[in-house]
């Protein structure tokens, strides 16, 4: 598609290597900062004494281990999978705009969560991973075929448009399963706004080594993106199995998005502005966008979950509507900028 | 498809108007004319007030049969299923205006952040303002959908003119911002009042009224015709621009106009029943695929077959899973994204332009 | 099905004979929407809201013919709060479903060939602009007027209003005994919260959580401060800000659901604030009452229910008065 310009090229290794320090700062800067602060005012020492001194029995302490701590590591693991996710998905159809959201992978995960425990009746939270990516990677392959099969093949504009018409269609059955049977579906009303309040971080302990290995699988792969990004000949020209390689990204996409949505329900805009602004710093190799992408999308979601926390006590706003307010002006100057 | 034998050609004695008529477009037009005759009839006899067709038949001919009855023919079924036709017709027309616009043959009001406009305008007014009445919100409505409209048409437009996908793409992009705002005012407002706005939101036609009809029908009586009026010329701006200069046509302004009264079709109808995806997205394809024909009369295919959509979505909406009733807005995505998704793969131009 | 279209329409052809010989004296009343001339005596009420307005209606004896109501997750309709507050539901009452609140069947309404029809602020606009073709359509804004005054509307609009006269004011008997029993009602605190069965949520409530909330306040019970200085009568409260609600007694509720049971809404608790117990007081104290769904209903009955469970905890037995930690 020649209405959006090709990412800059160039990168500049003595950049980039220099970058990683400074990105794992921010974070750490950023994962501390979400400890520190919140809708009670804590003194730093409480904080750290909480941190390394935990006593049960006073709430001070509680609130730091047991309510921020968890949610500032559950902000980590998201906003660096979706940003990952989103990075990965960019260069693998070559669509600046792709995006777990946009093409449909988080609505598909989230409506198969939400057929299964609504209609089907599952509620051993176990499952709701492996439901989550079924879900995932069967509007993930729908959008795609689709996208194939119109003239012109999977272009952005193809991919966006298969991908808002799945999830327009999926949110309508959502819609008419909540007219059909209103009181399960109250139940789901917060998880389905997206968000990492109240979230059962005992599902780490399932979801947990999947993501892992998709993160680490997701940066190996990543030089080998580089290429794809360039179009499936001259990958091939240099050796580049695709169909494999494609088969592996989308399973570590898939795994990435889906394990996101039952961490912490369908959040938007992540994966799609990230890597964006990423590739702004390190041009449009993927073995530093894909890393990058992954720290930046940590330290985005810290810092809109630290917001979300803070803004209006004793309030707390869902994380999932601030992602987008704060996501989406960012993708309007972005298509501003990007296309011409 | 312009061989003499596809078109009835009537000419005045003095040759200068010339009426040239597509036989297959006439056709399909009154196939589809048909068919929505019919489904208005179903309409007007299903219910969950069980009465004999005869009896609805007898109502309409001025015969009471009883007051109640009288009451819901009158009042509560017949002007939904002239809504419903009314609606359907005017986003098929606003979808089919959109497209010429934008040279894009998947633009759709809900898709440019129409409809999102005139929700967000909806609920805050709703959620926010205790004594909001109903009377207001058309035009509330209104005004939210034109605002994003313009937002959207100003964003993407840059030095070098506005381009198809940056139009798409701001729309998504400012859709999406605004459904966030509306969600956060549904979840953190008066629950009681967001409530009430619930059923607009779902697109739902159950409630319209005489006074509805009225609305609509005169916005459609004087927008059909003045798009029909610039038929010719756009037409000519849909070959592209170039081609429309060398024709001495003032692109820009027929550009502008046209996408006026999309916006205005839209607005109206959103105003009315809520939003309504997918119908201005389908109709106008449908129509081209049904009967080839030029633009006059593909508008008039377009809305006709915008109508019968609109119409069947509502009566499977309330019949299907009776006594629960299912919102037509919800009803035409469930249809339309399918028939939306083949259309994208057959169609030649989806991408090209 | 079809049975039913028979038996509906026959019993429109059977009141088509017999409501025009029925011509009603009528009076004029004002509501949210307008001044209106109803029935002095209506026989024929529709409730577009089943907890808000046909429950109440119900209980004072009024005419009510239909309300509206909610599916469950079989597809059967079910008056929401009607069995466990009154012991009723569309399956043992000649109540008529017509639609759920925010998707009303205007035709079954019209079938019901009501005189009358009640709805509220959550009722679609042009939903009430539709129905006055079938009836006076009254809008009660519950939310403005609070607790009495909307049942007190609903008495008065369904020709009831002394029924309703006569229980208030055994209720507003019963606050002052319970008041006798207690003492110094303003010396005691208590805070009104509701959980999300899943423990994603946790709202807390300054005012209008229906009969908890009213008898509360008629009781004359304090509100720890930062509760009192909520703007809105109620807010999404954040886990960390928890102690701020710790009061003599706090108050929860459990429902009728299977996700919604005492223990579940106690695990949901545990799951939204961990260590929340020890954390508050009125939790260590066995201060912390989990009340049964009618008492946050808006009901008469729900008045009588909170007021009871209020006095056997706080009159009933001996507490642990709240004293501030620091």
């Amino acid at each position: 598609m020649s209405a959006i310009a090709a990412p800059n090229a160039g990168t500049h290794p003595v950049r980039a290597w220099s970058g990683v320090p400074v990105l794992f700062g921010v974070l750490l800067f950023a994962f501390l900062l979400h400890i520190a602060v919140g809708a009670k005012q804590l003194s730093p020492g409480t904080v750290i004494a909480a941190l390394f001194d935990f006593d049960q029995t006073t709430f001070d302490h509680v609130i730091v281990r047991n309510l921020r701590l968890p949610r500032a590591v559950l902000a980590v693991i998201v906003g660096a999978s979706l940003s990952l996710a989103g990075a990965l998905m960019q260069g693998v159809t070559r669509n600046p705009l792709a995006d777990p959201a946009l093409l449909g992978l988080t609505s598909g995960a989230a409506f198969a969560v939400v057929i299964a425990t609504s209609v089907m009746g599952f509620s051993s939270m176990v499952f709701i991973p492996w439901i989550a990516m079924l879900g995932a990677l069967g509007a993930a392959l729908v959008v795609y075929l689709i996208a194939r099969l119109v003239p012109g093949g999977a272009t952005p504009l193809s991919l966006t448009l298969s991908g808002a018409a799945i999830s327009a269609f999926l949110s309508a059955v959502i819609s008419v399963i909540h007219l059909l049977d209103q009181d399960t579906f109250e139940n789901l009303r917060v998880w389905l706004t997206g968000g990492l309040a109240g979230r059962d971080i005992t599902l780490l302990l399932y979801v947990g080594p999947p993501m892992a290995l998709a993160l680490i699988g997701g940066v190996l792969l990543a030089p080998r993106v580089t290429v794809l990004a360039m179009g499936d000949e001259i990958a091939q020209g240099l050796g580049v199995q695709t169909g494999a390689l494609k088969v592996q990204l989308l399973a570590v996409v898939v795994v990435l998005t889906a394990c996101s949505v039952a961490l912490a329900g369908p959040l938007g805009f992540i994966g799609l502005v990230i890597p964006h602004i990423v590739r702004l710093y390190v041009g449009s190799d993927y073995r530093w966008i894909v890393p990058y992408a992954a720290l930046a999308g940590a330290v985005y979601l810290l810092g809109v979950d630290t917001i979300a926390r803070i803004a209006i006590p004793p309030r707390e706003i869902s994380t999932g509507i601030i992602t987008a307010m704060i996501g989406a002006p960012l993708f309007i100057q972005l298509v501003r900028r990007r296309t011409r | 498809m312009s061989t003499a034998a596809s078109h009835w050609v009537f000419r005045s004695k003095s040759e200068r108007v010339a009426l040239r008529l597509p036989v297959r477009a006439l056709l399909a037009l009154l196939l589809l004319a048909l068919a929505l005759l019919v489904i208005s009839c179903v309409s007007l006899a299903t219910g969950t007030y069980g009465v004999a067709f005869n009896e609805v038949i007898d109502t309409l001919r001025g015969l009471s049969v009883s007051r109640a009855l009288d009451n819901v023919v009158w009042e509560f079924r017949f002007p939904r299923t002239l809504a419903a036709a009314l609606v359907g017709a005017m986003m098929a027309l606003s979808g089919a205006a959109l497209q010429n616009t934008t040279r894009n043959g998947l633009a759709d009001p809900s898709l440019v952040g129409v409809s999102q406009g005139a929700a967000l305008a909806v609920v805050s007014l709703t959620v926010l303002f205790s004594d909001f009445s109903g009377a207001l919100r058309p035009w509330a409505a209104f005004a939210g959908a034109i605002l994003v409209a313009l937002a959207i048409q100003g964003l993407s437009h840059t030095r070098q003119g506005g381009s198809a996908i940056r139009f798409i793409l701001m729309g998504i992009g400012l859709s999406t911002f605004i459904s966030s705002i509306t969600s956060a005012l549904m979840t953190y407002g008066d629950i009681d009042r967001a409530m009430a706005a619930l059923s607009w939101l779902a697109g739902s036609i159950n409630a319209a009224s005489w006074s509805d009809v009225w609305t609509l029908g005169l916005w459609c009586a004087v927008l059909l015709p003045a798009l029909l009026a610039i038929s010719r010329s756009s037409a000519a701006t849909r070959m592209g621009e170039a081609t429309a200069i060398s024709l001495g046509v003032r692109t820009k302004r027929i550009r502008n106009l046209q996408l006026a009264i999309a916006v205005a079709l839209a607005a109206i109808a959103t105003s009315v029943v809520g939003p309504l995806g997918f119908v201005g997205l389908i109709a106008p394809h449908a129509a081209r695929r049904i009967a080839p024909a030029g633009i006059g009369f593909h508008l008039l295919v377009t809305a006709m077959a915008g109508a019968v959509l609109v119409s069947l979505a509502d009566l499977i909406g309330r019949a299907a899973f009776a006594p629960i009733q299912i919102p037509a807005g919800l009803l035409t995505a469930l249809i339309g994204v399918p028939l939306f998704i083949v259309l994208m793969v057959r169609s030649r131009s989806a991408t090209s332009h | 099905m079809s049975r039913f279209f028979f038996r509906s329409a026959l019993a429109a052809l059977a009141l088509s004979v017999v409501v025009p010989a029925l011509a009603q004296e009528t009076r004029s009343v004002t509501a949210a929407n307008g001044t209106f001339d109803i029935p002095v005596a209506p026989q024929r009420i529709v409730a577009l809201n089943d907890q808000i307005v046909a429950l109440p209606l119900y209980e004072l004896g009024a005419a009510l013919v239909g309300s509206a109501g909610r599916v469950d997750a079989e597809g059967n309709t079910y008056l929401r709060g009607g069995m466990d507050t009154l012991g009723i539901d569309y399956s043992n009452t000649d109540i008529a479903y017509v639609g759920q609140f925010n998707a009303l069947d205007l035709e079954a309404i019209a079938a019901l060939q009501p005189d009358l029809i009640i709805g509220g602020t959550y009722t679609d606009p042009a939903v009430i602009d539709q129905l006055q073709s079938v009836a006076p359509t009254l809008v009660v804004d519950n939310g403005a007027l609070g607790l009495i005054e909307t049942i007190r509307t609903l008495a008065d609009a369904s020709g009831q209003t002394g029924n309703f006269e006569a229980r208030y004011q055994r209720y507003l008997d019963n606050i002052e005994r319970t008041k006798s029993y207690i003492g110094d009602t303003s010396a005691i605190s208590a805070t009104t919260t509701f959980m999300f069965p899943a423990g994603e949520e946790l709202w807390v409530y300054r005012a209008n959580l229906g009969a908890i909330s009213q008898v509360l306040a008629d009781l004359g019970f304090a509100q720890p401060a930062a509760v009192a200085a909520l703007e809105a009568p109620q807010a999404p409260w954040s886990a960390e800000l928890i102690q701020e609600l710790d009061a003599d007694f706090i108050f929860g509720f459990y429902r009728q659901q299977p996700d919604a049971t005492p223990d579940a809404v106690r695990a949901a608790y545990e799951k939204f604030a961990p260590g929340f117990c020890q954390a508050l007081s009125a939790c260590r104290n066995g201060q912390m009452v989990l009340l049964p769904g009618p008492a946050f209903g808006s009901t008469m009955a729900g008045l009588d229910l909170a007021l009871d469970l209020v006095e056997t905890h706080v009159a009933g037995r001996p507490f642990i008065p709240f004293e501030e930690a620091r």
